[in-house]
């Protein structure tokens, strides 16, 4: 009796405890609040993924949260974007990409401003959404050089197919194609939808919704039915946190079978799916006149191993390429920004000097 | 399998239930089999390596205690080896068939009775077995005392054989190297991959206290080949500790187990709190830890003070968590594990600080080695040398790396200079105030910290490198540290207290010092930090590669 009563006090301190929670770091219910506090976010990235779609999505992209825009292969954003140089010794890029290559876009103009960028972005873009970038914008402009932004951390996800899934703390409906290698050619499956507005049209029809999470189940390898689709547990600050840590355990799996503190698996579908990726972006670059480069961007404690998994296609297909582990040592955390994984604004400059010597370098080459 | 892992969790309830189900007689044979299939996860070639050094141990015991080892038992041995040999080595494990392949009858046969080096491999085993058979009678008709003397000290020799083969091996042939740099020679030639083999350490001088206790006459419990079988590869303790001695463990195991309600709930709170040490705080440090002792960037006077105070915490967290755990989990089965563990860091000096870190290796350096080597008994110096050989011997044991060393060397000096200061100043003089007491805490703290950095990390430039950033780059308070996960901030504050109260008021865990509305607030709040623990990437148990 002793015992259960022991037992008693401690679920009700738990239930206390979560409902303490709930309320004090409860999560900003506006879809526009865009900076809620440090614990607040930290309670609420355990919520199931449908759970935070439900927080994000209004009836338009406009009445919802910007991240429900962001990120998308077909947006009217990109129409703005510079097609051609006006002048003539102008040299337009068009840069795809995570994050780092927004830092890229921003650093080059700053150092010289004959370099228009054209960029598209999407945060924590993994390999595939970026050759995907870059293959739904050929044909839509005269850039000189293509740059395609590569990120060790996001290489595993390249067998995702949607921010959604990809990253479970803090999801981002944007969606991009599977590439799977077939006969030694890069195949491809497309999600159905590609933008913020047929988005919103799947997810309110309940039908259409379901088929999605088919359609997930069979080509995401990150799907996992427990983490995506929305339940009462949502409701539990302890659950979530429970729900989280089995997201951290299926996340290090995948990442486990791909990559290592001693490297890339060669081996693994990841890596061969990026090599073959890179050389695809190369090859139809090149066919279109473009000077293709590669950025690799080597993440904070992880070396030049990306660098060294991507060497080999480097090499034999004499592709230009800028590793950021010769001017930001991935193993010093000063070169790092402490609150994210960016680099410090200086080694941003540093490397878009470094940028713009390569791409002067390979149009020399070419005249 | 790690301790921390939801697999351990599941293996254990298996092995629970069936081991409440089945009687005492079969419940050493269950934990023995369980022993062996937690060992065989990690790598089954290496169970082997463990059975060896049990039958070796097990039969110098047989000669100190009856003299011979008679026919029967010889033959049981030599078969036993034999089989084990096939059993872990010859049999290609990771070519088992799956269900496909079974279904289909499509099984590669030649892949799963091994190579040709592994069968080489059986036949030397067998010709050693032989050999060994054959000079059996040459040392079982020598004179009692001569006898004796040899078996021990050939035991010995045998377990810090295979110890140094696979972890000093190579580290060896590194020094070996250096030294003959210039020379026209190559001993890197001789270099070999060899995976070290987990707990080995541990087990090894499990293996030597055993030759010695019984070569001493210490083990008076009459005990089977299987309970001492279960003694060396227990499966909470063959990873990382404690390092039992053979006399206390055989005694629990060897009669029947009356596993009170109060042992299980100790054995309960043990896990709980071990798993909150390891999951909230040790793993929420490392990313931080590792951001200034990995980097190879140059870190700034609060990078390397903050990395070196967290490692501290780790390192304790860790290792605690570890035993805690460990010796959780044999309380449910109603078996008491050694105390390995004493709030070290409410330590006054560094005397006291060893008795209450990793004990059961300290009282195992002290039994088998300070002791033997004179002890305290022949004078200063040779008690000043006597404490500096144990402790550098200690920190070799802990890895084939010059910084252990160094570090044992550290705390040797420590207790030497502690000695020197306790045999100069008079009792008298001994200040008793609260303010004297913390502050003689603080300073051994820093004392312990900095041996801490000396541990982490393992080049001798980078060593050089950041104490003479603690030097000369006083005050620099540029931080460029990776911030701690949420749940080592949490769960610090509330370790702090927890340790408090252990530490003043008796031996009782703190939950039988606090009224229940209290007690069961913590405990929720342990819950709440291990779910919050749980959010971030687990790391292996530091001592587990050792």
């Amino acid at each position: 009796m002793k015992n259960i009563n022991n037992i008693l006090w401690v679920i009700f301190y738990l239930i206390l405890i979560d409902l303490c929670i709930n309320i004090a770091f409860r999560y900003p219910q506006d879809p526009k609040n865009i900076s809620p506090t440090f614990l607040q976010s930290y309670f609420d990235y355990g919520r199931s993924v449908e759970g935070k779609l439900q927080w994000m999505t209004r009836s338009t992209p406009e009445s919802s949260a910007p991240r429900v825009s962001g990120g998308w292969l077909k947006s009217d954003k990109y129409l703005s974007l510079p097609t051609k140089t006006s002048e003539k010794n102008e040299v337009l890029i068009a840069l795809y990409g995570m994050s780092h290559t927004q830092c890229l876009w921003e650093a080059i103009p700053k150092i010289d401003k004959r370099f228009l960028i054209r960029g598209f972005m999407a945060a924590g873009a993994p390999p595939n959404w970026s050759y995907a970038a870059y293959e739904y914008d050929r044909g839509r402009h005269k850039a000189d050089v293509a740059i395609i932004g590569i990120l060790t951390d996001t290489v595993p996800q390249i067998t995702a197919t949607t921010g959604m899934t990809a990253f479970f703390d803090s999801s981002f409906p944007y969606t991009f194609p599977r590439y799977t290698i077939k006969d030694n050619k890069l195949n491809v499956a497309y999600p159905p939808f590609y933008d913020a507005k047929s988005y919103i049209e799947y997810f309110y029809d309940q039908s259409k919704w379901n088929e999605y999470r088919k359609w997930l189940s069979e080509h995401d390898k990150y799907y996992d039915a427990f983490l995506f689709q929305t339940s009462l547990l949502d409701h539990s600050a302890f659950f979530r946190l429970l729900r989280r840590a089995h997201s951290e355990r299926e996340k290090s799996m995948h990442t486990k079978n791909v990559y290592t503190n001693r490297g890339f698996n060669e081996a693994s579908e990841e890596i061969i799916i990026l090599r073959a990726i890179v050389k695809s972006f190369a090859d139809s670059a090149r066919k279109d006149g473009i000077i293709p480069i590669v950025y690799v961007v080597n993440s904070k404690g992880s070396g030049d191993h990306l660098y060294r998994a991507l060497k080999p296609v480097f090499e034999a297909n004499d592709i230009p390429y800028l590793s950021t582990h010769v001017i930001c040592p991935p193993d010093d955390p000063h070169v790092y920004l402490a609150e994210n994984s960016h680099f410090i604004p200086s080694k941003d400059m540093e490397l878009a000097a470094e940028m713009i010597k390569i791409i002067e370098r390979e149009i020399a080459k070419r005249n | 399998m790690q301790l921390n892992s939801l697999t351990y969790i599941l293996f254990f309830l298996v092995v629970y239930i069936f081991y409440r189900i089945v009687s005492h007689r079969f419940q050493n044979i269950l934990l023995l089999i369980a022993s062996y299939i937690f060992y065989a996860w990690w790598d089954v070639r290496f169970l082997f390596l463990v059975v060896f050094s049990t039958s070796l141990n097990y039969c110098c015991g047989i000669i100190f205690r009856e003299g011979i080892i008679s026919t029967r038992q010889r033959i049981f041995f030599s078969v036993w080896i034999i089989f084990a040999c096939l059993f872990t080595l010859v049999i290609q494990w990771h070519y088992l068939p799956n269900l496909h392949e079974i279904s289909t009858f499509n099984i590669n046969w030649l892949a799963l009775v091994g190579t040709s080096e592994t069968w080489l491999l059986l036949l030397v085993l067998s010709i050693l077995v032989l050999i060994f058979n054959l000079i059996y009678h040459q040392i079982a008709s020598l004179a009692e005392k001569r006898k004796r003397d040899l078996v021990v000290v050939l035991g010995v020799i045998a377990n810090l054989l295979i110890l140094g083969f696979f972890k000093y091996y190579n580290f060896f042939i590194d020094n070996l190297e250096w030294l003959l740099s210039g020379m026209n020679m190559n001993p890197s030639r001789f270099h070999l991959n060899i995976i070290l083999p987990i707990g080995i350490s541990f087990y090894t001088f499990k293996g030597i206290s055993y030759v010695i206790d019984n070569y001493r006459g210490q083990v008076e419990i009459k005990h089977s080949f299987s309970e001492f079988s279960l003694f060396m590869a227990f499966f909470p303790s063959i990873l990382a500790g404690p390092i039992d001695r053979a006399s206390s463990f055989l005694q629990q195991i060897c009669g029947a187990r009356n596993i009170s309600w109060n042992q299980s709930i100790r054995g309960i709170h043990l896990f709980v709190y071990g798993l909150f040490k390891k999951v909230a705080i040790a793993d929420g440090v490392v990313r931080s830890v590792a951001s200034v002792f990995d980097s190879t960037g140059q870190p700034s006077w609060i990078d390397v003070v903050i990395a070196t105070v967290l490692f501290t915490i780790q390192i304790y967290c860790d290792f605690s968590g570890y035993t805690d755990m460990a010796r959780g989990t044999a309380k449910l089965f109603g078996i008491d594990l050694m105390v390995n563990f004493r709030l070290p860091y409410f330590s006054k000096n560094p005397r006291e600080f060893w008795n209450r870190w990793h004990i059961s290796l300290s009282t195992w350096l002290r039994d088998y080695l300070y002791i033997p080597l004179g002890g305290n008994r022949k004078g200063k110096i040779e008690t000043y040398r006597n404490l500096v050989i144990t402790m550098a011997l200690g920190g070799l044991w802990h890895g084939a790396a010059w910084n252990f060393v160094l570090w044992g060397v550290y705390h040797g000096f420590a207790l030497c200079v502690h000695r020197v200061f306790v045999s100069i100043r008079s009792a008298a003089r001994e200040h008793k105030s609260v303010l004297y007491g913390i502050a003689k805490m603080t300073a051994c703290f820093i004392i312990v910290s900095y041996g801490w950095l000396l541990f982490r990390v393992s080049s001798l430039d980078k060593i050089i490198s950041l104490t003479s950033t603690l030097i000369f780059d006083f005050g620099n308070f540029n931080l460029g540290i990776a911030w701690p996960r949420l749940a080592a901030v949490v769960s610090l504050p509330l370790l702090v207290i927890i340790e408090i109260v252990e530490n003043y008021g008796g031996e009782k865990p703190f939950y039988q010092k606090m009224p229940v509305p209290i007690w069961t607030a913590v405990y929720a709040a342990i819950i709440f930090c291990i779910a919050i623990g749980m959010t971030t990437e687990s790391s292996q148990f530091i001592y587990m590669v050792f």
